[in-house]
């Protein structure tokens, strides 16, 4: 009896490994294969890196790729550094005025991207920053907020208030208590909201898409190119995404494995 | 008639490395009070899940009144258990806690008004039934638990180590009201605790396990007094063992020994097993403060000296730290005798409670 | 603890200057368009222009709209009943192989919403492993004559999938923590009393997880009905998510003052769904701390 139910659990397993991989491995297959004739074949009858190094060294998809690589972290940083003085008080000042911040910047989540995007829109046409590629930043700071204060605000709190009390005590001001005790002590809170910002800054699509035209190309933007544009090319496409996936998964592994990031955010430090 | 019968019960953990319990043969009679003390990891939590099917044994079954339940999942078994944490449903009322196991059975509600009541007036908790747990108290909140286990008429009991999380007065209150709950109900009930105290006042027999086995089974009276092995020696009550050899046999039939003193002139009378009592068998001497006293002159028997290392007033007594050549026990005495630390005393040790437990 | 000084208000100013900014002025922005005040928009004047268009019996965005909430609804329904049952899964048979391969759903996490649906574009279009795969088995089944179309359909089935891929792991995230919360005592007292693995789910499990199952069915609900990739990629030139079509209406039309109309409406969908994930999500939060 106990076999039986023991085969359903592989039979779960299996179908989640297919649910997940499969098309994980299709970008890849994709990107390697050379010679793939949809019309007869199941398979590509060549593989190789072609696409991958026809990408790698096409000057519209290198500029692309470091636009996304230059964007993302800057995205990142500026997303904590906005962050720390609101969470230090979202922690240590639990009142109607905390409740009423977090509902609010939670709900920005309820805000559909596109609506906000075409309002900012207006806002850089009237201020001549369309195409710039610096003013993106906070476009893309618009996804990550949430996440990194909800992140930075839980690691806070768990930072015991006696070490403040001790500190404050010796002098320190608020300002050099958050510098010298909790910075230090929340380093992984910090890593962990800088990896989510990071992943979705790379991942960011309609505001790059809005805001960035027609300079500002990502890599996310040109896999849509790739996709959906004048010259479609699933290969290329595969090839380009290759660049934006690979990190983004190590990025999650790494941080799901030290980090426990899903969890953070989730809410379960609360 | 509810008998309970473990045979040939074997669990253990990383292939074979850690033995969580083994257990040959084991009989829990009908209407028994029946405990399983033990250290922690000691295998009685292990053995009480095995019997209530929330754990399965690697080997081994399990017998209800000679019927075969090894393989029957918990929720067919028909026994009641409550748990260490007491695990109250948070989201439903005392009343329906209780009522719970009386609504699966498909009870009709007027009959579940009634045994629900039954139930929390014997529990005396009647004024309890609209509150959620989280608004009881611990000790509430055992009481609830014992409540909805009995309420659905299990034909047996089981409790795992119930009263820990109350604190020392109330534990003692409620040790009490359990035993005198089982007697009244009648139900064979088996209690899983590490407190022997607990033990010695609640159950007919004891089962002292350590490292997934038995060492002793018995009644209280008999682990305490005559312990069967050095661990169950040192497990109950407060107990320095000194190791000895039997030099004379006193009185074959009661088990009536001398014993010497490892490495010392010293020799005393104990008790042994009647089995073990002979000449040259190593034993272990079980030295409690109870059988110490000083000595006034008149004894014969096992009147030893002693100095006296430390002394501690305790309101009612006076307790002292005896040291018996390598060894030290304890000495109690009332206020009115002082003594100082440094001073030798004469003790004698109470030949008829004596036991020398046998040592391998 | 020292109340003297408290923590200045402050220290929250650099949040709120950024929402005025960029959640604040652009929302108003968009509403006022809607309106018709824009100098984006030609012969702009206060008008009810736009709602007149969006509204009118048969237009293209009653059609969008509807199209967008009940295909969102089929996929929030799909991702949150899987991902809840996974999770009670998970909790009930604990399966071996857990530790080691926890790491799968989270793909879809750590995925791009623009690559994962390009990803699954390669699997559902006719060539496609899935595609062919499905409509084998139904052709061979008897159940199709004509092998269906899964992506770039009329009925969003490619969106559904690429959709569900995501909020699933999601689903199951928001669920299992509290579920793993529940004291593992409680169910096997349950158990002792009489209760079936069924009867456990339905009075254990659930009335101590359902706020948290329905603040995700909120939190996935608002994610795919504001979602614009996936629709973008995986679906049809007809009938299109309305995120779709603003985005089309601005880059391509350059038809600011249906782009600006259909924001506000969107707007006003969102936030009621956003509304009650908020109270289911208080409603979760003060359970757990029963």
């Amino acid at each position: 009896m106990k076999n039986n139910v023991k085969v359903w659990d592989y039979i779960v397993l299996g179908f989640l490994a297919i649910f997940y991989l499969l098309p994980t491995v299709m970008a890849i297959i994709y990107a390697l294969a050379e010679k793939w004739y949809f019309g007869t074949d199941l398979f590509p009858s060549q593989l190789g890196f072609g696409w991958i190094q026809k990408m790698i060294s096409d000057s519209y998809v290198q500029t692309a790729f470091i636009n996304s690589y230059i964007l993302a972290p800057l995205t990142a940083l500026v997303t904590i550094l906005i962050s720390i003085l609101p969470a230090y008080y979202l922690a240590t000042r639990r009142d109607k005025v905390a409740i009423i911040t977090e509902t609010i910047v939670n709900l920005t989540m309820a805000f559909p991207a596109i609506v906000v995007g075409t309002g900012i829109l207006v806002l850089y046409t009237f201020l001549g920053l369309r195409g710039n590629m610096w003013a993106l930043i906070p476009a893309h700071m618009f996804f990550a907020i949430p996440f990194s204060l909800r992140s930075i605000t839980a690691s806070f709190m768990q930072v015991p208030k006696d070490l403040e009390e001790v500190a404050r005590v010796f002098g320190a001001t608020r300002l050099q208590v958050i510098q010298k005790v909790y910075l230090p002590l929340t380093w992984r809170g910090m890593l962990s909201a800088f990896i989510f910002s990071m992943a979705i800054s790379l991942n960011e699509f309609v505001m790059t898409q809005l805001l960035g035209a027609p300079s500002v190309k990502t890599l996310t933007i040109v896999v849509y190119e790739l996709i959906r544009g004048y010259a479609i090319s699933p290969p290329r496409a595969a090839a380009v995404s290759l660049f934006i996936l690979l990190p983004s998964l190590i990025g999650g592994i790494l941080s799901e494995k030290y980090l426990r990031v899903s969890i953070s955010l989730a809410g379960g430090g609360r | 008639m509810v008998k309970i019968e473990l045979v040939d019960i074997y669990k253990g953990y990383y292939g074979g490395k850690v033995v969580a319990a083994e257990i040959p043969y084991l009989e829990i009679r009908d209407r028994e009070f029946f405990g399983l003390l033990g250290p922690s990891g000691s295998g009685k939590t292990t053995t009480l899940r095995i019997i209530a099917g929330l754990t399965m044994p690697d080997r081994g079954k399990v017998l209800i009144d000679g019927e075969d339940i090894t393989y029957v999942p918990p929720e067919k078994r028909g026994l009641g258990m409550v748990f260490q944490s007491w695990a109250l449903f948070p989201h439903l009322t005392v009343y329906e806690n209780i009522a719970f196991g009386l609504r699966l059975k498909k009870v009709p509600d007027d009959e579940i008004s009634r045994k629900v009541k039954w139930a929390t007036e014997l529990l005396r908790i009647e004024e309890l039934l609209d509150r959620y747990p989280y608004q009881l108290s611990g000790g509430q909140q055992q009481r609830v638990a014992v409540a909805r286990a009995i309420v659905v008429e299990p034909r047996a009991l089981l409790f795992d180590e119930p009263l820990s999380n109350l604190d020392a007065k109330l534990r003692e209150q409620v040790r009490f009201e359990l035993s005198r709950l089982q007697k009244e109900l009648g139900i064979t009930s088996i209690y899983v605790t590490h407190d022997q105290a607990e033990a010695l006042v609640m159950c007919d027999r004891i089962a002292v396990m350590n490292k997934g086995r038995i060492e002793q089974l018995g009644t209280p009276e008999e682990i305490y007094s005559s312990p069967a092995t050095p661990f169950v020696a040192e497990f109950m009550g407060v107990t320095t063992l000194i190791p000895g050899k039997i030099i004379e046999v006193l009185n074959p039939s009661a088990g009536i020994v001398r014993v010497q003193i490892e490495n010392s002139d010293i020799t005393l009378v104990a008790r042994t097993r009647v089995e073990k009592a002979s000449v040259g068998n190593p034993v272990l001497l079980a030295v409690r403060p109870e059988l110490v006293e000083l000595a006034s002159g008149g004894e014969q028997t096992n009147v030893v000296e002693a100095k006296i290392l430390a002394s501690s007033y305790l309101g009612d007594h006076m307790e002292y730290i005896l040291g018996l050549g390598d060894y030290q026990t304890r000495l109690r005495t009332s206020t009115s005798i002082r003594l100082q630390p440094g001073e030798k005393v004469r003790i004698t040790l109470d030949a008829k409670r004596l036991f020398a437990v046998p040592r391998q | 603890m020292s109340e003297a000084r408290r923590v200045s208000i402050w220290y929250l100013l650099p949040l709120y200057v950024y929402l005025a900014i960029y959640l604040v002025a652009p929302l108003i922005t968009v509403i006022i368009g809607a309106f018709g005040i824009s100098p984006l928009i030609q012969g702009s004047g206060p008008t009810l222009d736009g709602f007149k268009r969006f509204f009118s019996g048969g237009s293209r965005y009653l059609e969008s709209l509807y199209f967008t909430f009940w295909n969102s609804a089929v996929a929030t329904l799909i991702a949150v009943v899987a991902g809840y049952m996974f999770a009670l899964y998970l909790t009930i048979r604990k399966p071996t192989w857990w530790g080691k391969f926890s790491f799968i759903p989270l793909i879809a996490i750590y995925t791009p919403y623009l690559i994962a649906a390009f990803m699954w574009w390669t699997l559902l279009w006719p060539r496609g492993y899935v595609a062919l795969f499905v409509n084998g088995v139904l052709q061979a089944l008897g159940v199709i004559k004509e092998p269906l179309y899964l992506v770039n359909d009329p009925y969003g089935i490619g969106i559904i999938l690429g959709k569900v891929w995501y909020t699933f792991t999601l689903t199951f995230l928001l669920t299992y923590g509290p579920l793993q919360l529940i004291n593992p005592e409680i169910v096997e007292a349950a158990r002792m009393l009489g209760a079936s693995t069924r009867t456990i789910i339905r009075r254990i499990y659930f009335p101590l997880s359902r706020y948290a199952l329905f603040a995700s069915a909120s939190i996935v609900f608002l994610d795919n009905l504001t979602g614009v990739s996936v629709p973008l990629v995986l679906g049809a030139a007809w009938p299109q998510y309305l995120s779709v079509v603003i985005l089309n209406d601005v880059t391509l039309f350059n038809n600011f003052l249906m782009a600006f109309t259909s924001g506000f409406v969107y707007l006003i969908l969102s936030i009621l769904a956003g509304y009650f994930f908020f109270r289911f999500t208080t409603k979760a939060i003060v359970y757990q701390v029963r």
